[in-house]
């Protein structure tokens, strides 16, 4: 446990020290000042007309401006746009080793490998929890200055629950980019990976079958695709993200870890 | 380094470092090719190689970092196998393979409490090594700003900072001044005398000759050579060699001193001789060459070192 805590401590220093955290944060107020445009320009018809594009847009995107049409802008950023934050987190986080040339210092500490990397998935997972809080302080504050009609317990139940569903399952189903980290040794190929599964996702939502393609399960937990998630579903998240955690410890172990 | 852990010297009777018939390929090249080496403790062990000899294959087969095809690796009486290593080894090995690993955003006294953190030292850990390197006045620059030299005492800090019984070097002396060459030359030598085993690497051949007790050479991924300590200081094997104007003038001259009961062989404009009068009175042979009208136009008693060892050994011209 000593091993693991010192670990973290590492992993944490190396993230609190670079300028990367705060970049995604910054990154995520974008699309939740996206959001707050959209409601704005759609709470008033007349003034969405005077926007011009920006107005039909808007209306094309059929999210009404209420507290439903806000969170379901915020899944859509959850189910999109977490996809390639997280993608993009793990890419640094494994990957810096690799650029910096540090992963052989890490492969001889007194430190177990497992716990280097579980020290890293954690910092993953709490910098992952910390840019979604961040994604939902901000489009509920946007919400609330907007004075948005319909914001009654039910809806905002609802709402905050789909998103920290999704939330929660697109930390489980970006696992396996730390595992293509580390086997390609590029930052590039999991961010390529992730642009790629996002596609994927986009048919197998149209197809029905949202709720078997681990990439698309997420939106499946908004009910932005149309298909129910089922057990199914989150049995197949989490074997997506124990087999990205098993697969990073294997190869952080294996005898290719240093090439 | 005079706060050593109690005990540490000396309680060392295994050697530090044991590998027999390591063997290891890159597709089709043979990075190393049945090496068996014994590295003594408390002793500054050289290891000298051309580039792609594989002697950074050796080293990542020592550390772990590598499992070799064939063969076993012991360090400090721990069989190695990659990952599966027992992880408690490395408390009592400190490394430099392929340059220093830092991260750029991190300080310098970011990297050492880091360091300390990840091996269980108390805090107290980090100045005498930021004093024994001269780091101190840089604890608050972010490596990225380092200088090549900074940064490769601040790896050299870190490969130090849990006074291991092993340290095992890749090129310590890489982008350090002179003074910084000696510097970590004397230190080296103070951890040898303090008890830690040094296991270095360089193509620095007189710094190796320098600072080493025993010197190992390999060449194309076999160890070809072993040089003791009484070697390494022995006066080298001496020789006369001259120069001539040409080929045929330096044929004629080694000709004429074998006819005279002095052998010699020519090679190229070039001529040596082993024989024991040539190598003591060379004025004498100066002159007879003059005498016969074939003047050298360069002539010199020359002893082979450990760099004439290394040339001859590897293939190489001096």
């Amino acid at each position: 446990m000593s091993d693991y805590r010192a670990a973290l401590y590492a992993e944490i220093l190396k993230a609190r020290r670079a300028r990367v955290p705060a970049l995604t944060f910054t990154v995520m107020a974008l699309p939740a000042g996206l959001a707050a445009l959209f409601m704005f320009v759609l709470a008033d018809p007349e003034r969405a007309r005077r926007f011009g594009l920006l107005g039909q847009k808007a209306e094309l995107s059929g999210i009404t401006a209420d507290w439903s049409g806000l969170f379901a802008f915020l899944a859509q950023i959850v189910a999109v746009g977490d996809l390639l934050l997280l993608a993009f987190i793990i890419t640094w986080v494994f990957g810096q080793e690799h650029t910096a040339g540090t992963h052989r210092y890490l492969l001889v500490l007194p430190v177990p490998r497992a716990a280097t990397v579980l020290a890293k998935f954690t910092l993953t997972t709490l910098w992952g929890i910390g840019a979604n809080l961040w994604l939902v302080i901000l489009v509920l504050s946007a919400g609330w200055a907007l004075d948005l009609p319909g914001g009654d317990a039910g809806v905002l139940a609802d709402g905050l629950g789909g998103v920290t569903a999704a939330a929660a399952l697109m930390l489980l189903v970006t696992t396996p980019a730390a595992f293509l980290t580390g086997a390609t040794r590029s930052h590039l190929s999991p961010l390529a990976a992730a642009v790629g599964v996002l596609v994927l996702a986009q048919a197998a939502a149209v197809l029905g079958y949202a709720h078997l393609f681990p990439w698309s399960i997420p939106a499946a937990a908004t009910g932005l695709a149309p298909t129910d998630l089922g057990t199914a579903g989150i049995a197949i998240a989490a074997v997506t993200g124990l087999a990205g955690v098993l697969g990073t410890l294997s190869w952080w172990s294996g005898r290719h870890a240093d090439l | 380094m005079a706060h050593r852990r109690a005990g540490r010297a000396g309680a060392v009777s295994t050697p530090a470092l044991r590998v027999a018939g390591l063997a290891h390929r890159f597709g089709t090249t043979k990075a190393l090719d049945g090496v068996d080496l014994t590295v003594e403790p408390g002793r500054v062990h050289g290891f000298l190689g051309r580039n792609g000899a594989g002697k950074t294959t050796l080293i990542r087969a020592l550390l772990g970092l590598l499992v070799p095809d064939r063969g076993e690796v012991e360090v400090l009486g721990t069989p190695v196998r990659g990952g599966r290593t027992p992880a408690a080894l490395w408390s009592r090995v400190g490394c430099l393979v392929e340059g220093p690993g830092l991260y750029p955003a991190l300080t310098v006294a970011d990297h050492l409490r880091m360091a300390a953190r990840l091996r269980g030292l108390p805090r107290p850990a980090a100045p005498c090594v930021t004093e024994l390197l001269d780091l101190g006045r840089y604890l608050d620059v972010p490596a990225r700003a380092l200088s090549l030299g900074n940064r490769q005492r601040l790896g050299l800090a870190l490969a130090l900072i849990h006074r291991p019984a092993l340290v095992v070097l890749d090129e310590p002396g890489n982008g350090l001044d002179p003074a910084g060459v000696v510097d970590v030359r004397n230190l080296l030598r103070r951890l040898a005398e303090e008890g830690t085993t040094v296991f270095m690497s360089s193509h620095l051949i007189s710094e190796v000759a320098r600072t080493a007790d025993h010197v190992s050479i390999i060449h194309a991924g076999r160890l070809v050579a072993e040089l003791s300590g009484a070697e390494l200081r022995a006066p080298g094997r001496a020789r006369l060699a001259a120069a001539f104007r040409d080929g045929e003038h330096a044929r004629l001259a080694a000709a004429a001193l074998t006819a005279a009961g002095i052998q010699a062989h020519a090679d190229g404009d070039g001529l040596t001789s082993e024989a024991p009068e040539a190598v003591e009175y060379p004025d004498r042979m100066a002159v007879r060459l003059v005498e016969a009208g074939l003047p050298p136009i360069r002539l010199a008693v020359e002893r082979d070192d450990l760099e004439h060892h290394f040339l001859r050994l590897t293939g190489g011209t001096r």
